[in-house]
């Protein structure tokens, strides 16, 4: 019967479905703030983009919103991947490209904000 | 990769041939239909029928005019035609619905074109092959299971029988599956047999919510399990196509958010 199919189930899909949504919601008071910072400083020198970067009111929003933004993005080129890409093993390497450059250009901005933040 | 072009031997040939009207038809209308016979050599192509639409009312009696009066050797399949028994689904004017429930009236004025149902094989004409389809039905489990047997029947308060309402009206026609774009690119992955990468489509995820919001099953958690999956639920972009074009009104685009709701409430 159909249902002993279970154990090829994935059983996945639902924790991304969930951690999509979240990061969307955040994300929109999170580029709202953004936008407004870059507004505020526009025309402002390196050193005053700095200070503000190093600021702890900065850094706490500007930190959720690298994690938000980069596990959205991982999400949504994954979903994009799974309905495009019908070739398994293709299928795969792309999905562990995509995980790796999320992770690393992720990593790489949350640490350059923390060493502005510790180095200001 | 997605797939953009046609199969080999799909693509539509410019040597459909025009049937003219008979002498002396009044109330013309064009009727364009798409015919391929596996036999012949030939790719498909689209026939052009003038007909005489007095006294014809839905599109399935323009089709039986049609094999009656004019061409025999058009295909399609029917049974019931009063909106039964799910066989004479295909697209209508750009649409997938049942041609013996879709009124001439609804299709304005210009030409009718006719196609099978998109995304499937075809068999001859407007005939597809249904099987796939079928498959993904059976796979939902589409039966109670309960772990006690009554002296009786199984009993269920009238409340618990209308959360029923809107979704056990379903014929599988295909309408909504075949229309639906992430069907399409995925709705035929798993090798013959099994599921596997595989999206289960709208009519069987319909199903699947139908069984699971039924008060009398007891395999709610085996169902759930089944259903989690990055493909066979979580390729439904709720793209809506499916709600649109159901011909009997029914909604599998808020059945599948509902099968989702459920696994974000167990976790
Ligand atoms: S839900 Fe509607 S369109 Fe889909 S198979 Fe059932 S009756 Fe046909
Ligand atoms: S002939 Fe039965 S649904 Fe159309």
């Amino acid at each position: 019967m159909a249902q002993d199919n279970v154990s090829i189930s994935a059983h996945k899909g639902t924790g991304s479905f969930i951690l999509q949504r979240i990061t969307a919601l955040l994300l929109i008071p999170l580029i709202i703030w953004l936008l407004y910072g870059l507004v505020t400083h526009i025309g402002g020198d390196r050193a005053v983009v700095y200070a503000w970067l190093a600021d702890m009111r900065t850094v706490l929003p500007m930190g959720a919103l690298l994690l938000a933004m980069f596990a959205h993005m991982r999400i949504g080129m994954q979903e994009i991947i799974d309905d495009y890409i019908h070739t398994p093993d293709l299928r795969s390497m792309l999905s562990f490209l995509n995980s790796f450059f999320c992770v690393l250009v992720g990593g790489i901005a949350f640490w350059s904000l923390l060493s502005i933040t510790f180095t200001a | 990769m997605v797939e953009l072009t046609l199969p080999k031997n799909s693509k539509i040939s410019r040597k459909g041939k025009n049937f003219p009207a008979a002498k002396g038809a009044k109330n013309l209308r064009t009727v364009k239909i798409y015919r391929f016979d596996p036999e012949a050599p030939e790719n498909p192509r689209v026939d052009s029928y003038r007909v005489d639409m007095t006294g014809v009312s839905m599109v399935l009696d323009v089709l039986i005019k049609i094999k009656n009066e004019i061409d025999p050797t058009l295909t399609f399949r029917r049974s019931c035609r009063e909106g039964v028994c799910g066989s004479c689904a295909m697209n209508i004017n750009g649409a997938n619905t049942l041609a013996c429930t879709k009124g001439m009236d609804e299709l304005g004025k210009g030409d009718l074109h006719i196609y099978p149902l998109p995304h499937q094989p075809v068999v001859k004409d407007l005939v597809t092959d249904l099987s796939n389809f079928y498959k993904q039905h059976a796979a939902v489990a589409p039966f109670l299971q309960a772990n006690e047997t009554p002296e009786k029947e199984h009993l269920q308060s009238h409340d618990d029988r209308e959360k029923l309402d809107g979704l056990y009206e379903c014929i599988l026609c295909a309408s909504c599956s075949t229309s639906c774009p992430s069907y399409w690119w995925n709705g035929d992955r798993g090798e013959e047999g099994e599921i596997k990468d595989e999206y289960l489509g709208p009519a069987a995820l319909l199903q699947a919510y139908r069984w699971l919001q039924d008060s009398r099953d007891d395999a709610r958690k085996a169902r759930l399990d089944y259903l989690e999956d990055n493909f066979r639920l979580y390729r439904c972009h709720t793209i809506m196509n499916c709600t649109q074009v159901c011909p009997k009104g029914l909604n599998p685009a808020e059945a599948i958010a509902g099968i989702k709701r459920m696994m974000v409430e167990r976790g």
